[in-house]
């Protein structure tokens, strides 16, 4: 984790407003949660800070670095989506340890950080399935959607 | 309970016969031909009715010993598979390109390719001919390939674009999030996702290629890179007149390649990979 600084953030769409002058300073380890009425920008304030969307006005600071112009792939930050977004084409196992094969993590390490993630939101039952039998990610039926969502942030 | 089960297995029964009518129905036209091609030829042109026509192969021997079909057969499926190859590879990232990139012109980019497909395939004709003559492609298989994937490569790129806008854009946000560069989103989510557009959008492009006959006639001048499709033509010309029986089985054996792919891969021509990927 790391400090991070939002120092006079805008966002603009032509003449829509997204996000006005914001200034917030969370610190290490701080837990914060942005609370509001739709559409007042949340959601385009923590995808300005993940790198997925770039700020009209303003510095990002992670760390007291400047992030403003770092690519949201090199960022390391963790977002979760709305909406799960899992890859449905991929088992939930797959999924977990998708994050570990785009950073190049060794391939050794992988089955112990993606088993140690599901511990962490407490998926018992994808510790102990080989990674073949993991079932999909259409299954609807299951419960996992949103943990197995949670543990491929938790690297 | 056991009336509720009658009941379904009602509803089955005239599903399937429903179905089996509407089956029959599309292959009449098919059986009809292949019924034709097994007919002497003397049966065929009749003033009378024959109700219990004889069997022939006097055709099917015509079709491959006297005419190379088996030739054409693989010039067609040679020049249809690369065209497919050469527009997938193409197509797809053009595709992702129009679906997901903002940059000046995206639209008129778009519409332009479109637009080459509005265009009547005779204006180029000449000119196609010149070209491919000037490069010493003419009469070869290559040259099939390239054509048939200049004409399809708008359609193919247009179909996948519109499965890609269908993807909903937080997998990629994810991806992104997950330290994955365009190139690897495009191959290990976008691609997968797709597959069934892209099957289909395949399938389609190559049942454009097996019917285009223009092209085929203009490069292919002689029997070297003959296709199905221009084979069927000579059997209606020379001393011999028109050749109905040989026509009905060569119009078969084209249908049956397409026939037993779409067959093959009918489970990815139904579309719905992405649900379940985004809980709404």
């Amino acid at each position: 984790m790391a400090q991070i600084e939002l120092v006079g953030i805008q966002k603009k769409w032509g003449a829509v407003w997204g996000v006005r002058d914001v200034n917030i300073d969370i610190s290490d380890e701080e837990f914060i949660v942005f609370l509001g009425p739709s559409g007042c920008g949340k959601t385009t304030t923590m995808r300005m800070i993940a790198g997925l969307e770039d700020p009209s006005e303003g510095e990002i600071r992670v760390g007291g670095e400047r992030m403003n112009d770092i690519d949201a792939r090199d960022r390391d930050a963790a977002m979760v989506f709305q909406g799960y977004a899992l890859y449905p084409n991929m088992s939930i196992y797959e999924n977990i340890r998708f994050p570990l094969r785009m950073r190049k993590v060794p391939k050794a390490e992988h089955d112990t950080l993606v088993r140690r993630a599901a511990d962490l939101v407490e998926m018992g039952i994808i510790s102990i399935v080989n990674p073949q039998l993991c079932p999909a990610v259409s299954d609807k039926e299951l419960p996992w959607h949103g943990r197995s969502c949670a543990a491929r942030k938790c690297f | 309970m056991a009336s509720q089960r009658r009941k379904k297995n009602e509803s089955h029964l005239f599903r399937y016969i429903i179905l089996g009518a509407w089956a029959l129905f599309c292959l009449v036209p098919v059986l009809w031909f292949l019924s034709i091609g097994l007919r002497p030829r003397t049966e065929i042109i009749t003033q009378q009715p024959i109700y219990w026509p004889h069997f022939s192969l006097d055709a099917w021997h015509m079709v491959w010993t006297d005419w190379p079909m088996g030739y054409y057969l693989r010039n067609s499926v040679v020049s249809i598979i690369g065209s497919v190859v050469i527009d997938l590879v193409l197509a797809i990232p053009a595709a992702y390109s129009l679906a997901r990139y903002t940059y000046r012109g995206r639209e008129d980019i778009g519409f332009y390719i479109l637009s080459t497909r509005m265009m009547a395939p005779a204006i180029v004709a000449i000119p196609i001919f010149f070209l491919f003559k000037n490069m010493d492609l003419l009469d070869t298989v290559w040259a099939l390939m390239i054509i048939y994937a200049a004409i399809n490569l708008s359609l193919i790129t247009w179909i996948i674009r519109s499965y890609m806008l269908d993807i909903p854009k937080e997998l990629e946000d994810a991806a992104r999030t997950d330290g994955a560069s365009d190139l690897r989103i495009l191959w290990e989510i976008i691609i997968p996702v797709i597959l069934p557009g892209i099957i289909t959008a395949g399938v389609i492009g190559a049942i454009f290629a097996i019917n285009e006959f223009l092209f085929t006639l203009l490069i292919a001048s002689t029997k070297s890179a003959y296709t199905m499709s221009v084979a069927l033509a000579n059997f209606t010309g020379g001393s011999d007149g028109v050749i109905y029986n040989a026509i009905a089985l060569v119009a078969f054996i084209a249908f049956v390649p397409v026939f037993l792919v779409v067959v093959a891969i009918q489970k990815h021509l139904s579309r719905g990979l992405t649900m379940g990927a985004v809980k709404g």
